[in-house]
């Protein structure tokens, strides 16, 4: 039997499992606040889906694009993308099977909810996952140009630790949403 | 309590869960050799730290020299042909969605069923919780995560 977990990160090393319902907060500074036209979020954080905060005794880690080639973690100055580890990043998607299964085609994007090939509009997406050697991020709006996750063989747990940042190019509320999708066998 | 009732709890155990099964989305295998591989049907069922049904099938296949004459998909009563006959191969694989990933997930899981031609490949997509036919294409090439036996080899 499949199962599937979202993990947000915290700064203080632990891990907040997320519940199906939980949102994440993309945010200014703190919690809540909005974050400026033509910049990148400097908190993230998750909810209840009364938006009740959750990660209130350490906030997730928050990556936050600084350049195609490096990125802010927790407010740092700004280093190489690659120096991103799975234990700094803000996600951990966990796929698990009761049986070893291949994984492959996983892929991450944002897109407008309705068309995955439609990007999200008034919205600079980008993801980054912490495995392997990529130098950069990956502007990933739309299912074209969606992050190619690592793929897995023969194992019954399957995790992906995974960077994202944000940044509104126009003011006002954005639709869209972000999926993830993967096979398996 | 009486012997008699505990039998016949167990016999309808044994009806209710095979009942189920007859209604879930499912791959049915015609084998070369005139058996059919059904899964959830043993012993193609899920079995823990075991390979999924799928692949130990392919794999039953490759050692006992055998091919996947024609493969459907069954749901209750209804079996769906969706190809068109002499595939030299078919996979079979499980797609996972989530979306709306940053807020209230939604999840859909599908079969991905295909049949591999000389030319071409034909795919299906069924979602198994909803019990519908998603998306059917034909593309130019696939490279499956696993395949069964080619047809093309037991051709002399």
């Amino acid at each position: 039997m499949a199962t599937w977990t979202i993990y947000a990160q915290l700064q203080n090393d632990t891990e907040l499992a997320l519940n199906p319902t939980d949102h994440i907060w993309l945010n200014g500074l703190t919690y809540g606040t909005n974050v400026i036209t033509g910049r990148y979020q400097d908190s993230t954080h998750v909810a209840d889906s009364s938006d009740v905060q959750r990660d209130t005794t350490s906030s997730v880690n928050n990556t936050k694009y600084a350049s195609q080639s490096t990125v802010k973690i927790n407010g740092a100055a700004a280093v190489s993308v690659s120096t991103l580890t799975s234990g700094t990043v803000p996600f951990k998607f966990r796929f698990a099977h009761t049986s070893a299964v291949d994984t492959a085609e996983v892929k991450f994007y944002a897109y407008d909810g309705a068309t995955d090939a439609t990007p999200m509009q008034g919205v600079n997406f980008y993801a980054y996952e912490a495995y392997g050697a990529e130098t950069g991020w990956t502007a990933a709006n739309g299912v074209g140009s969606a992050l190619a996750l690592r793929e897995y063989t023969d194992n019954t747990t399957h995790d992906w630790f995974v960077a994202i940042s944000a940044s509104p190019t126009s003011p006002g509320a954005k639709a869209g949403a972000v999926k993830l999708t993967l096979t398996y066998a | 309590m009486k012997p008699g009732y505990l039998v016949e709890d167990r016999l309808l155990t044994v009806f209710f869960v095979y009942d189920k099964i007859l209604q879930m989305v499912r791959w049915v295998a015609k084998l070369s050799n005139g058996d059919v591989a059904e899964q959830d049907i043993p012993p193609w069922v899920e079995i823990e730290g075991e390979r999924l049904p799928w692949a130990r099938l392919c794999n039953y296949l490759a050692y006992n020299n055998l091919y996947i004459d024609e493969l459907v998909v069954k749901y209750a009563d209804n079996e769906w042909v969706f190809f068109k006959p002499n595939a030299l191969f078919y996979s079979v694989e499980n797609v996972l969605e989530v979306d709306n990933l940053l807020g209230e997930k939604q999840y859909r899981n599908m079969l991905h069923v295909a049949a591999h031609y000389p030319n071409d490949v034909e795919h299906v997509y069924i979602d198994v919780n909803e019990e519908v036919l998603v998306l059917k294409e034909t593309t130019n090439e696939f490279r499956p995560i696993i395949a069964s036996p080619s047809r093309e080899e037991h051709i002399f």
